[in-house]
């Protein structure tokens, strides 16, 4: 077989390779996927399909690698020459833009499709991360609903099911509870974050909701209040009649422990993203944390292929005292 | 924010029919550690050099003959001085190719989408020096 490589070639356009990882080359060669898409802010590049993002590297090696064509029965000719392949690795989806609290008035200026558009991550990525931050679709304008309106419609939600005696619904079933100034797509919201649903028919989570009002009382204390007392509130703060199982671990990742019988609420939005800072400030709110409580406030900044005890280790250190582990300042 | 989009309906169902060197579309990915010096223009009257397409240039360098006994092999005779022995190796993560526009003076207004043209899972890699030629 003979081998050639052309020395001229068409201008208009250029040939690269992308790697394919397997579960995107199968949904590709299966006809599932008809285009994809790549987004780039000015740090990242990520290809996307409906579902997932890979976060795009270029790789560059020193060989010579050849794309070439097989023209007649004998001759294969290189017409591009590739210096480098682009590597797509797993992307941790982000929303891209910072978006305004909704106050009953539009005031957001940031459209759906650009907040999509804008966000490096797939459509299914982004509903999934918007819900989570408390999202809400307005008259094409894109909000986070404020905590006290999520509780209040969550109360209201509540109060109706009980009174229907329904735990399975449809939207038809609860439609009647939006009255100004709650809107429709505050209820998918709320549905979003605290049920389940299969063809369109909805079931309450309790947990989520539990751990939602957990939340929500913790956070009226900015002092170390006592478990009991705090236990005491949390079941209050539940609509009349809803008695799901309270359990202070389902907060982790919110408070600290102090002695064995006060807790403070601590709002991890508000710590550092750098893990070096994070760990400063953790360790100037309690200079001994219970390795349990301390672990879910770092889970999500480890970075990948990292085990959290190597970081604990590297920022602080780990010891046992008594039966459990414990956590403090190097 | 700038977006693109890639254009994969090429390459779906894509049928294998147990081809490895070439692709279904009939491409190769040959892969030599080291660098291939080759001629930038083309010289008159010399065999090595035809035309593809009738438009393009391109200049012979090689020549690949396949091991009778053992399939994944292959040899890369290059010149008359130097061979260089080869395997037909599977890749770890297959490769889509991508044909991508490049916005010129002569294709300014023309929107294209990038396209996935092919799907490489096979490449004829030259790991090894060359050996002379006895």
């Amino acid at each position: 077989m003979n081998l050639y490589n052309q020395i001229n070639n068409d201008k208009s356009y250029t040939y690269k390779l992308l790697q394919l990882p397997e579960e995107l080359l199968e949904n590709i060669e299966n006809g599932n996927i008809d285009n994809l898409e790549l987004k780039s802010n000015y740090e990242s590049v990520v290809i996307c399909n409906a579902d997932k993002s890979w976060k795009v590297r270029q790789m560059n090696h020193s060989n010579t690698v050849l794309l070439m064509n097989k023209t007649g029965k004998n001759n294969l000719i290189g017409f591009q020459s590739a210096a480098y392949e682009y590597e797509l690795n797993d992307n941790k989806p982000t929303i891209s833009k910072t978006i305004p609290v909704y106050n009953n008035s539009n005031t957001s200026s940031i459209s759906i499709t650009e907040l999509i558009q804008d966000s490096l991550c797939s459509p299914k990525e982004f509903e999934s991360l918007f819900y989570d931050m408390n999202g809400v679709y307005i008259d094409g304008f894109a909000y986070i609903l404020s905590n006290s309106i999520i509780s209040e419609l969550l109360y209201i939600l509540i109060t109706k099911l009980m009174s229907n005696q329904l735990t399975v619904f449809e939207i038809s079933d609860i439609e009647d509870i939006i009255t100004p100034p709650f809107k429709k797509s505050m209820l998918d919201t709320i549905l979003h974050k605290f049920a389940k649903s299969v063809e369109n028919r909805y079931e309450l989570i309790d947990s989520n909701i539990s751990k939602w009002f957990g939340i929500v009382e913790l956070s009226k204390n900015n002092q170390p209040v006592l478990k009991n007392e705090f236990l005491l509130n949390w079941k209050s703060s539940l609509p009349a009649y809803y008695s799901p199982s309270l359990d202070l671990n389902d907060l982790k990742g919110y408070y600290c422990s102090f002695l064995t019988t006060h807790i403070l609420y601590i709002n991890p939005i508000d710590l550092s993203t750098n893990l070096a800072i994070r760990f400063k400030e953790l360790f100037a709110f309690n200079r001994s944390w219970k390795y349990d409580e301390f672990v879910p406030f770092i889970n999500d900044y480890v970075p990948v292929g990292k085990k959290v005890d190597s970081l604990i280790i590297k920022y602080g250190k780990k010891k046992k005292v008594g039966n459990e582990f414990i956590v403090s300042p190097g | 924010m700038p977006t693109a989009k890639i254009d994969c309906r090429s390459v779906q169902n894509l049928q294998y029919d147990g081809n490895i060197i070439t692709t279904p579309y009939g491409l190769t990915l040959l892969e030599i550690q080291g660098e291939l010096n080759l001629p930038d223009k083309v010289v008159e009257n010399n065999e090595n050099f035809i035309k593809v397409d009738e438009i393009y240039d391109a200049v012979k360098f090689g020549n690949l003959v396949f091991d009778q006994k053992e399939t994944n092999k292959v040899i890369l005779f290059i010149g008359n001085s130097q061979r260089l022995l080869g395997t037909i190796e599977k890749l770890n993560t297959p490769l889509g190719v991508l044909k991508i526009p490049v916005k010129n003076d002569d294709n300014m207004e023309i929107e294209e989408d990038i396209k996935m043209i092919d799907i490489v899972k096979h490449k004829l890699i030259f790991k090894q020096r060359p050996l002379p030629i006895m």
